[in-house]
């Protein structure tokens, strides 16, 4: 066997694939690699132009084998970059599920005696293992990312649940505290009040008993009788005091009236199983919510209510959905720079009931908008704000499937939207479920 | 350990047989890419790893390296910046717009190209037999000077730039002290 026939049966074994080009792309040799596992014969193949053999990647690799005709130097591809160059089945037919050969190409100048260029060398090596190895420590990667992102997400919920358990504990807290206030003011202020309808009663009846006292004198012959009795009117300011009297009676009962509303609301907001569910009138419910922060909001804005007739109930924790009216209108009051107007609309449409609450305020920035619902977020100066009522407010709207919009055009304050569903919608009860289950298989 | 590899006379001889091993880099890359190359006086330093780092480590770039073996061993390294990418990629003839992917084939396919021609210049000019491996992109992580394993390294940079474009490349020529013997020795020879 001559040299020649020793190093092409060389070529023909080599475990890469080994294809010899001249400069114009034509094919001299091409090794069983190509051949066997791209179902080419070599027979089919020397001779042809490579480029027009492969016409989908002809324009890639006569730009790989342009640049080493050019350059005289040597060419790399990768798999990273370009996988599947040649369509080679997989080396791994039977454990692999690549499919296709990962492959990294080399091309080589090869040059003639008298240094010139006369073939270019074209070498593909199987990358498929590690290939394969690479890609699976990504996918890895990915998945560990993945988690990792999915547990960040988790520790900041767990973190926004605790703080608005926080929040909502300090509020049971208060809510007590205002109850048991409440209860201690009942008392007194019934007794008062009760007191003060008997003296109104009472004060009547003397103003009269005085009145019919006077004439009497005045009709009286005795001019002395007459002058001591004018004397006397004149000396206490009696006519004053007997037309005062009433007045002043009657201004103490309203007051004590106002006072035992509030007590009232006190007690409705903060009432201790008002975290059940029930029937609910959202009016009565805003009403006992604008009584209680009146104080807050009488010097800055001025309250429009538009009721919708013959609202229905709402299936809700009425306590909480107050605490939402009442965020929303103290942020409302707060965002007034200047006596402004909130305008409160309640409506309800199929099965919706629709609450919307709308000021004449500074409005909230855009930027701002997409954070305002953050646990933490604050606009507010340090110290009047906690950052949470907002995110306490969204939260509770969530737990009755209800939605909370804001919005707020440039120079025309802000307009929160609360929808509730009048009804709540059932919840899925396992033991209802097994037991419908075992209805319908029987 | 803080001696000078190379003596004035050295240095001044090397740079002359690097500017025209460059010269030839730069003619293969114009000839490539049918434009003009600038590219600038070489620059011939030692660093030490410290200093090294800090070049690596400097933003938009895309890195790459190249190890060269034979008579001479070391690295070549290429830096080239984000900007002109698209420039060159088109001069190239890869299809707008570059994926990542396109991008890395880019620098790999650059850096070959540059530190080839380099390398060839050189070896050819000094008489070295050298083989170039197959490039490798340089992906980013930490690097530190307590795992290079040497302190002081000699570097020959020259910066290419592509006229009209954003585009700029430097190419960094390193031997480490261990290697730099088998040069000094030669550069002596061609200098008696």
């Amino acid at each position: 066997m001559s040299d020649e026939q020793l190093a092409l049966r060389l070529i023909q074994q080599l475990p890469v694939g080994a294809c010899l080009l001249t400069t114009d792309y034509t094919i001299v040799i091409w090794n069983d690699f190509f051949a066997d596992r791209l179902k080419m014969p070599a027979a089919d193949i020397i001779g042809k132009n490579l480029l027009e053999l492969f016409p989908l990647k002809a324009k890639f690799l006569k730009r790989k084998l342009d640049s080493v005709l050019m350059l005289k130097n040597i060419s790399f591809t990768y798999w990273e970059q370009h996988p599947h160059i040649f369509q080679l089945k997989s080396s791994r037919p039977v454990t692999g599920d690549e499919g296709l050969m990962y492959q990294n190409m080399q091309i080589v100048p090869i040059f003639s005696d008298d240094g010139e260029m006369s073939h270019l060398f074209l070498a593909v090596t199987d990358a498929t293992a590690a290939a394969s190895y690479s890609t699976a420590l990504k996918t890895a990667l990915q998945q560990v990312e993945l988690e990792h992102a999915a547990q960040a997400e988790l520790i900041r919920r767990l973190e926004e649940a605790h703080n608005q358990l926080l929040q909502a504990e300090k509020m049971a807290a208060i809510g007590q505290l205002a109850a048991g206030v409440a209860h201690e003011i009942n008392n007194p202020i019934g007794f008062i009040s009760s007191n003060l309808e008997t003296l109104q009663h009472y004060g009547q009846t003397l103003v009269n008993a005085l009145d019919f006292a006077g004439k009497l004198l005045l009709e009286s012959t005795s001019t002395e009788l007459k002058a001591a009795y004018q004397d006397y009117q004149t000396q206490h300011n009696l006519s004053f005091l007997l037309q005062d009297m009433p007045d002043l009676i009657a201004e103490s009962l309203e007051g004590s009236a106002r006072v035992m509303s509030i007590v009232k609301s006190l007690r409705e907001f903060s009432h201790v199983d008002s975290s059940e569910w029930k029937e609910t009138s959202l009016i009565d419910g805003m009403e006992s919510t604008l009584r209680i922060i009146n104080n807050e909001l009488k010097y800055k804005a001025t309250v429009h209510k538009n009721y919708q007739q013959d609202m229905p109930m709402v299936y809700c924790q009425s306590m909480q959905i107050n605490q939402v009216f009442m965020n929303l209108l103290l942020n409302a009051a707060q965002a007034m720079e200047q006596p402004g107007d909130i305008y409160i609309r309640i409506s309800a449409e199929a099965e919706v009931a629709t609450i919307s609450i709308r000021d004449s305020g500074s409005g909230i920035a855009p930027k701002h908008l997409t954070k305002i619902f953050d646990p933490f977020f604050t606009t507010k100066e340090v110290g009047t704000g906690t950052g949470l009522g907002l995110s306490l407010s969204y939260s509770i709207i969530q737990k009755h499937q209800g939605k909370i919009s804001v919005s707020s055009p440039p120079g025309q304050g802000a307009e929160f939207v609360v929808t509730l569903p009048l009804q709540k919608a059932p919840e899925f009860n396992p033991e209802e479920a097994e037991h419908l289950l075992m209805e319908n298989t029987k | 350990m803080n001696t000078d590899f190379l003596s004035e006379i050295q240095r001044d001889a090397l740079q002359e047989i690097v500017n025209i091993s460059m010269g030839q880099a730069a003619d293969s890359l114009a000839r490539l890419i049918e434009t003009h190359v600038q590219l600038s006086i070489p620059y011939i330093t030692q660093t030490n790893s410290q200093d090294f780092i800090s070049l690596l480590t400097a933003q938009q770039q895309h890195l790459a390296q190249q190890s060269f073996w034979g008579e001479l061993n070391g690295e070549m390294i290429s830096l080239i910046s984000n900007s002109g990418c698209d420039a060159l990629g088109a001069l190239m003839h890869y299809d707008p717009p570059l994926e990542e992917q396109d991008i890395q084939e880019l620098v790999l396919e650059l850096t070959n190209i540059l530190a080839g021609a380099c390398l060839q210049g050189l070896s050819t000019q000094l008489g070295f037999k050298t083989h170039l491996a197959a490039p490798t992109l340089l992906t980013k992580h930490t690097w530190s000077a307590e795992q290079l394993p040497w302190q002081q390294a000699l570097l020959i940079e020259v910066s290419f730039v592509l006229t009209n474009t954003d585009f700029k490349s430097r190419v960094l020529f390193c031997l480490q002290q261990d290697s730099v013997d088998p040069l000094t020795n030669q550069l002596d020879l061609l200098l008696q």
